[in-house]
């Protein structure tokens, strides 16, 4: 190992005033610092840093952040547009309907299954479930 | 109730559960942040997002640890992201932003305390206060910092003889 330099004795003094064990051994801090002088001052300095530091606590920011979090974690309804497109849906199997001779009604039949499968969707519920959590006010 | 109930009920639905531990943090949080940004307006902004990050976030959180310190990590990437977009210069003004008045300590002493600790760093401030001021132990810095413990000790030394030299302390040869 080479030999440590003066600002590793430092740390490493700084270590052993705070209960650490560094990697220089304690002996071998101490008695560079009984013969480095600049090493002993930096060291003295640096308690009274810790010292000035000790006696501090933080200071407490009032702040109520929840209801602007709140807001932004609420569950959001989904927009217009999926109405839109299941009522211009509607009209056209309407209008489609009032065509006479049309030759594709099986194919039709199913459109108002799907505006029915994308209404569903849309609600992310049953219409015939019934809510078993829902309670009288006071009860 | 405690995190880790809040957490479930959040998971499972209960949005509202999740006020429990903003307004259970939000003061720690925001001191935290404070002390890497250097003032209270931006650490409040902070503070929400790494809320909203957490929120996001919190399908993958381990229910076996703490929930401070994991949100933690999320806190100081926003800041140190917020440091880096507004490097604000620490406003020379007679009150106080990461320090309070203490008892026992001259008003005086904690005003030039506290300019000389926003002239530092974020990351020299971040670890300055964990250290001194929630009395993080070096194997606590390690974690919460993510960082092994031997650089602990430099990255505090350093930011510590910074601070020193700030104070007025006397300057070495490098």
């Amino acid at each position: 190992m080479n030999k440590p330099s003066c600002e590793e004795m430092q740390m490493a003094a700084m270590a052993i005033e705070e209960g650490q064990v560094p990697e220089i051994p304690g002996p071998l801090v101490r008695e560079h610092l009984n013969q480095c002088a600049a090493c002993r001052d930096a060291a003295a300095a640096m308690s009274s840093t810790l010292a000035t530091l000790a006696r501090q606590t933080r200071r407490r920011h009032p702040a109520d952040l929840w209801p602007a979090i709140q807001g932004e974690v609420a569950p959001r309804p989904a927009g217009a547009w999926p109405y839109v497109v299941l009522s211009v849906l509607l009209v056209v199997y309407k209008l489609i309907e009032l065509v006479p001779d049309r030759q594709w009604s099986a194919a039709i039949q199913i459109v108002p299954v799907l505006i029915g499968f994308g209404l569903f969707r849309i609600l992310r519920q049953s219409p015939f479930q019934i809510a078993t959590e829902l309670r009288l006010e006071g009860e | 109730m405690e995190d880790t109930e809040a957490i479930r009920r959040c998971l499972s639905g209960d949005r509202d559960a999740f006020g429990t531990l903003v307004l259970r943090y939000q003061t720690e949080a925001v001191g935290h942040a404070t002390a890497i940004l250097g003032n209270p307006e931006d650490a409040r902004e902070a503070v929400q997002e790494a809320f909203l990050d957490a929120f996001r976030a919190l399908a993958r959180f381990d229910l076996a640890r703490q929930f401070y310190p994991w949100f933690y990590a999320m806190l100081r990437n926003r800041c140190f992201r917020f440091a880096r977009v507004r490097r604000n210069c620490p406003a020379v003004d007679l009150d106080t932003v990461v320090l309070a008045d203490a008892s026992g300590v001259s008003i005086e002493e904690t005003i030039a305390l506290d300019l000389a600790l926003r002239q530092l760093s974020p990351e020299d401030r971040e670890i300055v206060t964990l250290r001194h001021l929630d009395g993080l132990s070096y194997q606590e810095l390690a974690e919460r910092l993510d960082i092994p413990s031997g650089t602990v000790m430099s990255r505090l030394f350093y930011a510590r003889r910074r601070l020193r030299d700030l104070l007025g302390g006397p300057k070495e040869e490098r």
